[in-house]
């Protein structure tokens, strides 16, 4: 058998035995494993099994991750989201669908201090569902639009997604945060015209709301402030090359926990809380990534990523055809994957393609991020649906997964636009030395 | 084993965990401290020398002193949506194979890591900047491979014991 022959193998092999319930990140590294010592030797597969996950996990560069979940975690437990959704309720919840719109705009602004997409759903969506559900909003809309809304935390920096792909794709994860602004906003601005759309085809969706006194508003703005003031910190400090990745992340959460204790909010459980959270989800995502660390060896002696470069670049197919398909290939793993995952396994396949067709690897990861959002969202495992499930306990997890199609729309032209205007990507980190 | 010592090697296995986790705390938060510290500190004197090293052996700290835990908590991502379709007893056998799986996997790395320390140890390698030792390190991953591979068991003890009652 011919190493192509034997990784197209381990890949079945690999999805299968994904559908086994044990944890991805066991799975990467079996099938790893297994293949790389088919191909090699069994002594350089055991030896890979020895070396990899302390090389991994003791590395500088990848220390950004805990760090800036750890930073997400003070910002859930400071009461942040309340004053963010609080602002932008008074501002535009008088509008139709104005207190879903401020939804998506608490989303987009704690996003920018939070890394995670369930995360941002799971805060903004405790405090804005209740305020929906006391206006009458329909349940559908309200849970919809959090779900989706919630993806936002991984497209605005800081974001794990981004941290993830820089990590395996080797390139700066400042540029890649610096990236996701612009999109980040689009993106947001898109599901607020998603929301006016819906709700002017259906006034029935949202009840009027009473406007706020502009004093009201006014005082409400200060409290974005801490918010917006920890984000340029963070970003600012990386933009001028100040800190690393890793220093911003560490800066960011001992910020956010300044903030959260300046306010009073968080007490020693919600620390020890925030901590152990942040080591749960640390530890599943170093599991993942050394598991796909170890895949991507096995990968690389079956000359799979090689050999799809070489029949790729032969295709008599424009370079925006091949990427629409591997759009749709991450839509698809989308559907059965997390976010880490579908990163770490597709895109090592992927990401060697996009680069032969002189594709700008941050502009790629953009899109991969967002198709990755797209995967929180589509059944059956759309996290950020369960998420807003856990949240909006009366509503039925099905109307959920049917509320967020209309918000899929938005996605899908976000990155169509994003194809003819690589631009609003690659503006800012292009800015940078 | 008796029911009884089953319930107490569960339970030193998850107090244990619940111990390993609070290593990690402990790293994170040190991790968190220094990291930013450095940032502080240079703005005013001069970097604190061996950052970069600390940081990085605090990172192998904070994750694999938290896997065992994190197994514990069923916190690693899995994807259930075909075996939670399957019958109890369909699920446990599938169950059995997996967690055996894991255990051998656990074990290997464990060992692997065993090796790897000992010729840390007696080549004499150190951090470039500190001088400090890697080898104790690995024998931490050692040590949290076993504990890991430990609660795996649990599971495992869980499995059968679902997959033969009647």
């Amino acid at each position: 058998m011919t190493p192509t022959i034997i990784g197209i193998i381990g890949i079945v092999v690999l999805f299968l035995a994904l559908l086994s319930r044990m944890p991805v990140g066991l799975v990467l590294t079996l099938v790893g494993f297994l293949g790389f010592s088919s191909l090699v030797t069994l002594e350089a597969g055991v030896s890979l099994l020895g070396n990899q996950p302390f090389s991994i996990a003791s590395d500088y560069g990848l220390t950004v991750v805990p760090l800036f979940i750890l930073m997400g975690q003070f910002a859930f437990h400071s009461g942040i989201s309340e004053r963010l959704y609080g602002a932008a309720h008074k501002v535009m919840g008088h509008f139709r669908g104005g207190l879903a719109m401020a939804g998506i705009v608490a989303c987009a602004l704690f996003a920018a201090i939070c890394g995670s997409s369930v995360a941002t759903a799971a805060t903004i969506g405790s405090v804005s569902i209740q305020e929906m559900k006391k206006y009458k909003y329909d349940p559908k809309l309200a849970t919809g639009s959090l779900a989706a809304g919630g993806t936002l935390g991984i497209l605005i920096p800081p974001s794990v997604a981004f941290i993830i792909y820089g990590i395996i794709t080797e390139q700066s994860i400042s540029k890649l945060f610096l990236a996701g602004i612009f999109p980040g906003t689009l993106l947001a601005t898109l599901f607020i015209i998603t929301i006016y759309v819906l709700t002017r085809f259906n006034p029935n969706l949202c009840p009027k709301v009473p406007k706020a006194e502009l004093k009201e508003m006014i005082i409400s703005l200060f409290g974005v402030m801490e918010a917006l003031a920890l984000f340029a910190l963070v970003m600012g400090g990386l933009f001028i090359g100040f800190f690393t990745p890793t220093e911003a992340g560490a800066i960011g959460a001992l910020g956010a926990l300044a903030i959260a204790l300046a306010r009073r909010r968080l007490g020693w459980q919600g620390f020890i809380a925030a901590l152990n959270e942040t080591l749960r989800i640390t530890a599943m995502t170093y599991v993942i990534i050394i598991g796909a660390m170890i895949f991507s060896h096995f990968l690389v002696v079956t000359q799979i990523p090689a050999e799809l470069v070489d029949v790729v670049s032969r295709l008599p197919l424009p370079p925006l055809f091949i990427i629409s398909a591997i759009i749709i290939i991450f839509l698809i793993g989308g559907c059965f994957l997390d976010g880490p995952s579908l990163i770490l396994i597709l895109t090592p396949i992927f990401f060697p393609v996009a680069k032969t067709l002189n594709i700008n690897p941050i502009w790629f990861g953009v899109i991969v991020v967002i198709m990755t959002e797209m995967g929180l969202l589509t059944p059956p495992v759309g996290l950020n649906v369960y998420t807003i499930s856990g949240v909006a306990k009366d509503v039925p997890l099905e109307d959920i997964f049917r509320a967020i199609f209309p918000f899929l729309i938005p996605m899908i032209i976000c990155v169509i636009i994003l194809m003819f205007f690589p631009e609003i990507a690659l503006f800012l980190p292009g800015l940078m030395r | 084993m008796t029911n009884g010592k089953i319930d107490y090697f569960i339970r030193i296995v998850h107090s244990l965990s619940k111990v390993f986790n609070q290593v990690a705390l402990v790293g994170l938060l040190a991790m968190m401290l220094l990291a930013s510290g450095n940032v502080i500190v240079r703005l005013f004197y001069k970097p604190i020398l061996g950052t970069f090293e600390i940081v990085g052996f605090l990172g192998s700290v904070v994750v694999f002193f938290a896997v065992a835990y994190t197994q514990v908590q069923k916190g690693h991502i899995s994807v259930a949506i075909v075996v939670s379709r399957f019958s109890q007893r369909t699920q446990a056998i599938i169950g059995v194979i997996t967690y055996s799986f894991s255990i051998i996997l656990c074990l290997l790395i464990a060992w692997q890591s065993i090796l790897i320390a000992n010729d840390l140890k007696q080549g004499g390698e150190l951090s470039h900047t500190l001088r400090i030792p890697f080898y104790p390190f690995v024998y931490g991953v050692t040590a949290c491979c076993v504990l890991w591979s430990l609660v795996f068991l649990i599971d495992l003890f869980n499995s059968i014991a679902q997959a033969v009652r009647k």
